[in-house]
């Protein structure tokens, strides 16, 4: 008896040791002169990182990414808990107001551009059933949206944007990140750099944050994927929230065109990014400041190239260059090394599909300088295939890096994109491919298929004709021929408002006519049980 | 004439004396009492642990803000101003929300499982039940927030219209408009309680159903033997027993409903006023806030979120010290007989 | 044998000696009733909840469609029933005392109540798979991890293997580790008893409240910071232990309390000691309710994230070893997928949270199997 009873667990143990043996042989180990890398940060380049661990397996590297956010993996990096970090902002240092620290004491990093990307912003407005797309907005008016200084769509500093276009009368609710995010950083440091007047009305301190404050109408989502299911969503009508690039393009939503120094209203794509960033400045000035080594895009705001698309930026890994460092040894530096060659270099090309943008050549050799600071640090390390010149990263020729290969490649914008001139409707985008070709798609907002080599050059929808002239009785819009996209004409509907349904009246009359329905239905039985005897019970 | 012979033991002269009893545990009893006492200590200083982990926290927080923490609702540390009453307050919101939805729908599962389900299907339907707790609750937030919130936000527009003078059931907007703002119940403590308490009720549901499964079958049959109906044993047998099982089912289900994170992290558009509407967007909870706070937080903001979280862990030791007494006195709290 | 009417008895000397017996008819047979009735819902009553029903249902299209602006498919639903039960009563209480109408209305709320819980519960199953159908049907979703495999790859790459592996690892150690010290304490809080004991429970059930980013916070800072410990799955075991043990130690001891204290008394009357008696006699009658404090441990340490989240990382490769190297769990691999925005990614996020729910089915079903009442085995 005392035997059988521990008969079957033991089994069931005997069984799953068993398991964890055969599988503990099929788990694989890294090649001998490579180690495990561990690092955590940015959910905002997480993406691109964890599409690069996917390329580095075959050539041996593995590495781990947790995406816990960049003030996250700023601490893990000082506490030595990971071997990189990654960040959108570099570290604040001490906060003059609170006195918190936010710094790497002991452990000693520099700062290695990782990848580009453009702040996007995405809506959703309906008018006429219909989703409009190719709405413009310049960087004032974006300002005065997410400072709750400009309430309606119908406002005319957006009209005028749009030249002249209608919206409807709808009220605006900015969705923000209401978790700490690198993206909100990237926000407010553009507004704070661009529009301080503006901003300071709402966070009034200056300078950037990286928890968005609350203000009249705004919502605030946790994560990107939650901003983009707010808007999204039915309940969704009349938002407007900033978020990666990816996330629009996934869900197929339209994407805000925003006015540059040139004057033309562009989109985040990947070249349009990637050319504004031909501006940006590693702060090379004081090695012992904070900012040192850091990014300064001023002059990436106002980059007069009409392809600029202005809220361009970039994310950090902070890499660790100290020659005593308890976390790493030769095998991982050289790990990091190769896989950080691989990530400026041939990774840049998955940049695009992505969402991102590929990072020029001035970004490319400032992070091979960096790369440069390990081999200082540990002699064993190679660095041989850190080189511009063997590098196959889409923005430039390997070759030949006297030529601007950017600027020969990346397209014009369209003239009808001018400020006073279109708006375009309907147009064809521009999308990198991976192997660095730009292709035009269909109407935007659509994902492009350009993940597979020799992407497909769908034709570019035409603008939509100003319709004929049946008129819509309830809205009283005018009916268009619909594009391929379903993007509305040109003449815009005529808002109109529908008087709210009186609360006393209809719904009282109709509510005394359903409590006598129900009335004559139940009072002739409740009657009945209580008058009648007492009877003999039925069986 | 008898005579009754009394055998007396020799030593027996003694007057009438109680006998010392000892009534403290000797030999494999006492063993088993510090034994088992030693696992209970030890289980009490893992927990109180992390009671002292968060005490620590509190106390640079709350000597450098003062008592202002608690009565201050604006979070916002980079200007100096900490506060939890909000935060709290909105903590109770979802909590009461959910266990109102969730405490009927429990009772009415625990009862229907034990006592009106057909023989065959009780074991799956308690499987299902099981299921719906493991399920995880980033799953719940996202069903929540895509398939949940439209129908709630419906349900809390009727709510406003037909009882809306209550003041806990307004909203700043028009209910009545042909095109209603529907965004407004959104991201709400109503949506959120009731996403919670789909997490919180297969709990308490559980624990209820193991305690009414234990009901004195002598007494079910005699219920029945006097002519009463399966209510009427419900009522009169099943209930005043298990009434011990309801409440710690309850507490069980409370205690997860204050301290769910991720569920009520993804639904919610966070606000710090005091909000004591739970039908209009914008509120939060402790979790909450921690959890969408602390990556972005030095050491100073973590401390005081965690503060928060000391905090929420004194009131629901108050809250269950309340209950606790109550249920000691009931049946099936304090042991029962065959 | 002489008849004699009792009523005027003859004189007394006439009948001395003898006994005189009033002459009774035989039993008359019982007049016909039909058959007994024996079951207790009658064909009347059968047709009185199907004609409330019907009723309920049209009042409530009337009502919902025709008269007030209810005409959503909730409105209409929770109109029919509510009219359902005011019908019900009304019909019932025409033909039954009052007991019956009690226990109709009673059972009708009741199973409304569980009806709506199975919707809710349905359509949380049908949202996991119908988002997971595109992903499941790859065998290599089960046989392979993420090693090599990028977000934008097919679903025929790639699969939950390094997941499934670590949360099973993870959730083992933390039951070992857990299931010993709540017992343990539900144990000392129901037999022994007095002021310590309650202590322990007030401060257990406290903790029940503990939100899960403290917990992985608490395992953050003690293991990692302070021990030096590195990102493990024994760290993340640690952190969901922390998490799992107050709840099955709470629900341990509600279950301990309601086993019959004649049981104990029985044993120890016997001449069992203490111990004895908890583990041949309390223990194996709380079997069933103990299996189900351990399901309900495991059905809140499985399906957290945040804790596991911050004390390990999200690997793509398979790694059994808990000790010194960061693994992936079900939890954090739906976590981060399905948050990440790329649809595939998605897809193989809920295609994970639909295997959670059949690993966990399994671990359920197996442990009320090994834990049902004595008198099956």
């Amino acid at each position: 008896m005392t035997v059988r009873i521990w008969q079957w667990p033991t089994r069931v143990v005997l069984l799953l040791a068993m398991g964890l043996a055969v599988l503990t042989l099929q788990a694989t180990n890294a090649r001998a002169d490579y180690a495990l890398l561990e690092g955590d940060g940015s959910t905002w380049s997480q993406g691109i990182v964890n599409q690069w661990i996917a390329d580095a397996k075959p050539m041996g590297m593995q590495v781990v990414y947790s995406g816990i956010g960049s003030s996250g993996g700023r601490k893990s990096f000082a506490n030595f808990q990971d071997d990189f970090a990654i960040s959108e902002i570099p570290y604040q240092g001490v906060d003059p107001i609170t006195k918190e620290e936010d710094a790497s004491n002991i452990r000693q990093y520099a700062y290695l551009p990782i990848v580009a990307g453009g702040t996007s912003f995405t809506y959703h407005v309906t008018q006429a059933g219909a989703l409009m797309r190719d709405v413009r907005l310049s960087g004032e008016t974006i300002a005065k949206i997410f400072t709750g200084q400009i309430t309606n769509w119908n406002d005319p500093a957006i009209a005028a944007d749009n030249n002249g276009r209608t919206f409807p009368d709808l009220t605006i609710r900015p969705v923000y990140r209401s978790d700490g995010s690198g993206t909100t950083a990237q926000f407010t440091t553009w507004l704070d750099k661009q529009y301080p007047a503006i901003w300071r009305t709402l966070w009034s301190q200056g300078g950037l944050t990286s928890n968005y404050p609350s203000f009249g109408k705004a919502i605030g989502a946790n994560g990107s994927d939650q901003v983009m299911n707010t808007i999204a969503a039915d309940s969704g009508n009349g938002t407007i929230g900033y978020v990666e690039y990816s996330y629009a393009l996934n869900k197929g939503y339209p994407v805000v065109k925003v006015l540059n120094a040139a004057g033309y209203y562009v989109e985040p794509t990947a070249y349009n990014v990637a050319v504004a960033l031909t501006k940006a400045r590693i702060d090379m000035q004081d090695p012992s400041s904070l900012s040192y080594l850091t990014q300064i895009l001023d002059d990436v705001y106002t980059n007069p190239d009409p392809r600029t698309y202005p809220l361009s930026s970039y994310s950090y890994m902070i890499l660790p260059v100290g020659s005593v460092d308890r976390r790493m040894t030769t095998a991982k530096r050289q790990t990091l090394v190769d896989f950080m060659t691989y990530g400026l270099c041939t990774g840049q090309g998955q940049a695009g599909p992505y969402g991102y943008s590929p990072l020029p050549l001035n970004l490319v050799q400032a992070g091979m300088t960096q790369l440069a600071k390990i081999k200082a640090a540990d002699p064993a390390v190679s660095i041989d295939n850190v080189d511009p010149t063997k590098c196959g990263n889409p923005t430039f020729v390997a070759g030949d890096l006297t030529r601007n290969h950017l600027a020969e490649i990346a397209p014009q914008p369209a003239d009808c994109d001018k400020q006073g001139a279109g708006p375009c409707l309907g147009g064809a985008t521009v999308v990198v491919g991976a192997d660095g070709k730009p292709t035009t798609s269909g109407a935007p907002g659509q994902q492009a298929g350009a993940s597979k080599p020799g992407a497909s050059a769908g034709a570019s929808a035409a603008a939509a004709a100003a319709g004929g002239g049946q008129i819509d009785p309830e809205t009283g819009q005018v009916l268009g021929s619909g594009s391929a996209d379903g993007s509305t004409t040109a003449s815009g509907p005529v808002a109109t408002t529908i008087a709210a349904r009186p609360a006393v009246g209809t719904t009282l009359f109709a509510g005394l006519t359903a409590l006598e329905l129900v009335g004559l239905m139940v009072v002739p039985g409740v009657l009945y049980a209580r008058t009648r005897r007492p009877e003999e019970d039925v069986q | 004439m008898t005579s009754t012979y009394v055998p007396t033991r020799p030593a027996d002269r003694l007057p009438d004396e109680p006998r010392p009893v000892n009534r403290a545990a000797t030999g494999g009893d006492r063993a088993f009492v510090l034994g088992s006492g030693a696992i209970g200590a030890s289980v009490l200083v893992i927990t109180s642990g992390i009671g002292l982990f968060l005490a620590l926290q509190a106390v640079p927080t709350i000597a450098r803000y003062g008592p202002t923490f608690f009565t201050q609702n604006e979070w916002a540390p980079d200007e100096g101003k900490v506060g939890i009453a909000g935060v709290l307050l909105g903590t109770f919101t979802v909590a009461v929300v959910a266990m109102a939805f969730a405490f009927p729908l429990a009772l009415a599962t625990a009862l229907f499982i034990s006592e009106y389900a057909p023989v065959r299907l009780k074991s799956f339907l308690v499987s299902m039940v099981d299921l719906m707790a493991a399920v995880p609750s980033i799953i719940y937030g996202l069903w929540g927030f895509l398939l949940l919130q439209p129908q709630a936000s419906r349900l809390a527009r009727w709510l406003h219209q037909y009882l809306g003078w209550l003041p806990f059931f307004h909203v700043d907007t028009d209910p009545n408009a042909a095109q209603w703002d529907q965004t407004e119940y959104t991201a709400s403590a109503f949506v959120a309680g009731i996403a919670v308490a789909m997490m919180v009720l297969p709990m308490a549901s559980s624990v209820m159903r193991e305690v009414f499964s234990q009901a004195p079958a002598g007494e079910r049959e005699g219920a029945l033997a006097l002519g009463s109906t399966r209510w009427g044993v419900i009522r009169s047998v099943v209930l005043p027993f298990g009434k011990g099982g309801i409440i710690g089912g309850t507490m069980l289900g409370l205690g997860r409903a204050l301290g769910e994170t991720i569920a009520v992290l993804l639904i919610i558009s966070p606000s710090f006023d005091l909000k004591f509407r739970p039908l209009e967007i914008g509120t939060n909870t402790v979790s909450a806030l921690i959890a969408g706070r602390f990556g972005e937080a030095s050491p100073g903001q973590l401390r005081a979120l965690l503060t928060a979280g000391f905090v929420l862990f004194l009131i629901t030791l108050v809250i269950n010290t309340l209950a606790a007494m109550v249920v000691a006195r009931s049946r099936s709290g304090a042991g029962t007989d065959l | 044998m002489t008849t004699v009417d009792l009523d005027r008895p003859p004189a007394e000397d006439a009948t001395a000696g003898r006994t005189y017996v009033r002459h009774v008819d035989g039993p008359r047979p019982a007049p016909s009733r039909g058959r007994r009735q024996l079951s207790a819902v009658t064909a009347s009553e059968r047709a009185i909840g199907v004609g409330s029903g019907f009723a309920a249902l049209a009042l409530a299209w009337l009502l919902c469609f025709q008269l007030l602006p209810w005409g959503s498919p909730l409105g209409f639903v929770v109109v029919a029933f509510v009219l359902y039960l005011a019908i019900v009563t009304v019909t019932t209480s025409v033909v039954s005392p009052g007991p019956a109408v009690a226990d109709r209305v009673a059972a009708a709320a009741i199973t409304g109540g569980a009806a709506v819980v199975a919707i809710g519960l349905v359509s949380t199953i049908v949202f996991i798979f119908v988002r997971a159908a595109p992903a499941l049907p790859h065998l290599s979703m089960y046989t392979h991890d993420m090693a090599g495999v990028g977000p934008r790859d097919p679903l025929t790459q790639g699969g939950l293997l390094h997941a499934i592996v670590g949360s099973v690892i993870q959730v083992g150690i933390a039951i070992v580790v857990t299931v010993p010290l709540a017992l343990g304490a539900a144990v000392y809080m129901t037999e022994v008893g007095g002021r310590f004991a309650r202590v322990i429970r007030t401060v257990v059930e406290a903790m029940t409240a503990l939100p899960s980013i403290v917990a992985g916070l608490f395992i953050y800072t003690v293991l990692l910071l302070q021990l030096g410990m590195s990102k493990s799955g024994f760290a993340a075991a640690m952190a969901l232990s922390v998490m799992m043990l107050p709840i099955i130690a709470r629900a341990a001891d509600v279950v301990l309390r309601v086993v019959p204290s004649g049981l104990r008394e029985a044993s120890l009357a016997l001449g069992a000691s203490r111990w004895r008696t908890v583990w041949h006699v309390v223990l194996p009658t709380a079997r069933p309710g103990l299996a189900t404090a351990l399901i309900l441990g495991v059905a809140r340490g499985v399906g957290e994230t945040s804790p596991v989240l911050l004390t390990s990382g999200a690997s793509t490769f398979l790694v059994t070893n808990p000790f010194g190297q960061q693994m992936n769990s079900l939890p954090l691999f739906v976590f981060s997928t399905v948050r990440s925005g790329e649809p595939l990614f998605i897809q193989r996020g809920f295609a994970a949270a639909a295997v959670l729910l059949a690993l966990v089915l399994v671990l359920f079903a197996l442990a009320r199997f090994l834990a049902r009442p004595r008198g099956r085995r």
